[in-house]
């Protein structure tokens, strides 16, 4: 099953992560959100977790999250063909459902921020669950793509 | 943490329905495992997941108030091929 999006805002719903978010412990339940505010198209949204967040170093951080991107107006050709595994933890019958999320990393200056599309978070708009794919890819393809530069305008590129 | 040793063909179950079977040691030193788990359970290369984990972790925790309203103006910006884009933040703090 290969998904795409052509989303152009984002939609606010809660969506919940069955088997967990990489890197943030204890979160499972989060907040999708569109970023800047307004009726006019943005491709960012905030991703936050509804969860604390336990550290390995004993701390605990409640409202945090991450920025996302929906790809298809950044990256109209990427597609993502997800495996059995995917489908079976976002109860995902029909594709049309599937909606193709890139974290976003927030560098200074701002043309050096980047979006993760190793490994993209597919969310079931229907059955409001999500799962960050991970593909089962050589380790010398993750540096290509998990710091995808974003594809700014040209006044900032 | 639990270590056994194995020789090719022989198995290792995790509760009822994990199955880890070596198939074959390599002249490199490499072993190739078989792993057969339920469809709902992620079976991932452990430097993979950390490297995502790791990433995951910078996007989450580089992330200000303003940051926000830059990205969601920049967005804007982006969608509409406008060559208006927000200014960005100063650089300091990272």
């Amino acid at each position: 099953m290969s998904a795409t999006t052509a989303l152009r805002v984002l939609p606010a719903m809660a969506v919940s992560f069955p088997v967990g978010f990489p890197g943030l412990p204890g979160a499972h339940r989060f907040q999708l959100g569109p970023l800047g505010g307004g009726d006019r198209p943005n491709p960012f949204g905030r991703l936050t977790s509804l969860e604390p967040v336990c550290f390995s170093d004993g701390r605990v951080v409640h409202g945090i999250g991450v920025n996302v991107s929906t790809t298809g107006i950044l990256w109209p050709d990427l597609s993502v063909d997800i495996d059995d595994n995917a489908e079976a933890i976002l109860e995902l019958e029909d594709v049309g459902d599937a909606v193709v999320l890139a974290v976003v990393t927030l560098r200074h200056p701002v043309e050096a921020s980047t979006a993760n599309l190793f490994a993209p978070i597919i969310i079931n708009v229907r059955r409001g669950l999500g799962v960050q794919f991970v593909p089962n890819a050589p380790e010398a393809t993750v540096g290509r793509y998990i710091h995808t530069p974003l594809p700014l305008p040209p006044s900032l590129s | 943490m639990l270590t056994l040793t194995r020789s090719v063909g022989e198995r290792i179950m995790i509760g009822d329905d994990i199955v880890i079977e070596v198939r074959a040691i390599l002249d490199n030193h490499q072993v190739r495992i078989a792993i057969q788990a339920p469809r709902q359970v992620p079976v991932h290369r452990a430097e993979l997941l950390e490297a995502i984990s790791k990433e995951n972790r910078d996007a989450a925790t580089a992330v200000t108030v303003g940051d926000e309203e830059m990205l969601g103006a920049l967005g804007q910006a982006v969608a509409e091929g406008s060559p208006e884009a927000p200014a960005a933040p100063g650089s300091e703090g990272r």
